[in-house]
């Protein structure tokens, strides 16, 4: 009962005022190149595998998730959409999800986290839509109420980085000392190469290439105009 | 004289009768008003007239060839969409029915409801015992109701799994665990064989052949463990040849060739060689034939021409070429086209895989291949 007031009270306190003809029709800014909209167009569930509103999705890759840093922030985008845009699906009408689930398991409901009511346990993934916790296994009903909101997901700042991210694809040794650096995302006016703790030199930069002298053969990270890529290992 | 006449005419009777050993898949419906009300009516007869008598499709809960994948209208009205309940619509017993296809590849997955409806069964978790259950009643219905139905029939019809390794490297993904996928992917194969035998023994006077196939993708490539993420990589540890092939049953070893064909596995430039695609796939079926006793298929040989057909060191023809030249040397059962239409545009993936498509001539060589390879 209180759930239904609740949702009740927060329907109307949203529709005052609310007018259609402002939503914006596309929530990702212009400029974006054509991979990175195909893979929000697959994130947000505009073009996924599954057009279903809940999706069963892995825990173990979840728990490895890191926030982005912006709307082409490419490595962390493929890994959300390679976690997100999954086949299987589960059962969802509007106040609780049907799952055949196991404790491996996750749900993920495309709707953002302040527009669904639950018990406790749930959380909000990297681009704001709900995830559910699975407690056991077997067929289970979860209580999740979906509410009314005007709150947009992807909810990332307005004034987001639209910048592409270095990524780092490979690190090839050249020699005891120098390692040639593949990826995308090294243009910038400041390039710097980290190796563990220390910075290398940098010997070549190109738009998909860095050479860099490095201390050691273990794990490379870039930095371009201060943003950093993830670490890397040296391919042996 | 006379043996000699009597010996070309049997030659050019034979070579005027559809192939059974070589044809075509059609995966995923592409929704184009021209194949309504389903490219199962329609491929059939573009199978037989290219001289080939053998078709490939998907037999499973996720499509049914009328709607996109997982359209959420998909198998309207079937109550339960396990395989038996798909393969008695009409357009699937046209394609099982048809006089000129002599072999069916039937790429079957059972299907359990996990709460959104029929969905292919789930193998990303510790315990599957109760999966594999299912798995094994589904497969042994269905081969039930093939010996049964069509058990008169001069056919073979062939049970095929798609791609051990994709859905090993999706278990991988889900659970962290290469381990699990090895073990439930090993107990899945045999699940589906042992299903498949049972019912053959009781069924042994039948003149349809009824056979299942394993089907890998990866020969070269494996799967490596990066950071917490799982990928193919040159340098990977495992692969569904070199870990599950030695501890599984099947008749048939199934090859889908893409990573063969269409670029070296060292570098993946596409733009490479058109010769280097038959020593490619010449190289790996040897490799495959090293593994298994078992006869091995080309499961799927496809190169989209939207894609090498711009190509400055050559499109698909002498790509095809070259393959097929490998093929006449090394024999393998079976050969599968992928696929008889063009893919549905707008994905940002290649399009124009379509051998057979209305939208243009097949090719020549193809045709020539086709009737030919006895």
């Amino acid at each position: 009962m209180i759930l239904v007031g609740l949702l009740l009270v927060s329907a109307l306190w949203l529709s005052i005022g609310r007018d259609p003809a402002l939503a914006p029709r596309e929530p990702w800014p212009r400029g974006l190149s054509a991979e990175a909209v195909a893979l929000w167009q697959r994130a947000l569930g505009l073009t996924a595998r599954n057009p279903a509103p809940a999706i069963l999705v892995s825990r173990y890759q979840f728990e490895h998730l890191r926030p982005l840093r912006s709307w082409q922030d490419m490595e962390r985008l493929r890994n959300y959409v390679e976690w997100a845009d999954r086949a299987e699906s589960v059962g969802f009408n509007g106040t609780e999800v049907d799952a055949d689930a196991s404790t491996g398991d996750l749900i993920l409901l495309r709707l953002p986290r302040s527009r669904v009511l639950v018990r406790g346990g749930e959380v909000r993934d990297p681009i704001g839509f709900t995830v559910l916790p699975v407690k056991r296994d077997g067929r289970q009903r979860i209580p999740a109420v979906q509410a009314v909101s005007q709150v947009p997901v992807p909810t990332l700042a307005l004034n987001f980085p639209r910048r592409l991210m270095p990524v780092i694809h490979a690190v090839v040794p050249r020699s005891m000392t120098i390692v040639e650096i593949y990826g995308e995302g090294f243009s910038g006016s400041r390039i710097r190469v980290f190796s563990e703790d220390s910075e290398a030199q940098v010997l070549y930069a190109g738009a998909n290439q860095i050479n860099a002298a490095v201390a050691a053969l273990d794990r490379v990270a870039v930095e371009v105009d201060g943003f950093r890529s993830d670490w890397c290992e040296v391919r042996r | 004289m006379r043996v000699l006449a009597l010996a070309a005419a049997f030659a050019a009777l034979l070579l005027a009768q559809p192939n059974p050993r070589v044809g075509f898949y059609q995966w995923e419906s592409p929704i184009r008003d021209a194949l309504l009300p389903s490219p199962l009516f329609t491929a059939p007869s573009l199978i037989e007239r290219a001289g080939a008598g053998l078709f490939r499709i998907y037999v499973g809960s996720r499509f049914d060839y009328l709607h996109p994948v997982l359209s959420p209208q998909r198998f309207e009205g079937v109550a339960h969409c396990t395989p038996v309940d798909i393969l008695r619509l009409s357009r699937y017993r046209h394609v099982v029915e048809h006089p000129a296809l002599r072999t069916i590849i039937l790429t079957v997955y059972p299907s359990r409801d996990y709460g959104g409806g029929c969905d292919d069964i789930n193998l990303s978790r510790p315990g599957i015992g109760a999966a594999l259950d299912d798995e094994y009643r589904q497969m042994f219905a269905l081969s039930e109701y093939l010996l049964n139905t069509y058990g008169n029939l001069d056919k073979t019809v062939i049970l095929a799994n798609t791609e051990a390794d994709n859905r090993m490297l999706e278990i991988m993904r889900h659970t962290g665990s290469s381990e699990l996928a090895i073990r439930n992917m090993i107990a899945w194969q045999n699940t589906r064989f042992r299903a498949v035998d049972q019912a053959r023994r009781r069924h042994p006077n039948t003149r349809l052949k009824l056979l299942n196939a394993f089907e890998i993708a990866l020969v070269n490539l494996a799967i490596e463990q990066q950071g917490y993420r799982f990928v193919k990589s040159p340098r990977g540890r495992w692969n569904a040849l070199r870990d599950v092939v030695p501890k599984a049953s099947f008749d048939l070893l199934s090859y889908s060739a893409y990573e063969s064909t269409n670029a070296p596995f060292e570098t993946g430039v596409i733009d490479s060689p058109p010769e280097g695609t038959g020593q490619r796939l010449a190289r790996d079926l040897t490799l495959i034939a090293r593994e298994t006793s078992k006869p091995v298929m080309i499961g799927e040989l496809g190169i989209p021409r939207d894609v090498y057909d711009r190509l400055p060191s050559g499109g698909v023809e002498p790509r095809l070429a070259s393959a097929l030249a490998a093929i006449r040397r090394l024999r393998p059962a079976y050969v599968v086209f992928w696929q008889v239409y063009d893919a549905p545009a707008g994905r940002l993936e290649p399009v124009e895989f379509g051998w057979l498509d209305p939208a243009r001539a097949p090719s020549r060589l193809l045709l020539e291949f086709v009737r030919s390879y006895r």
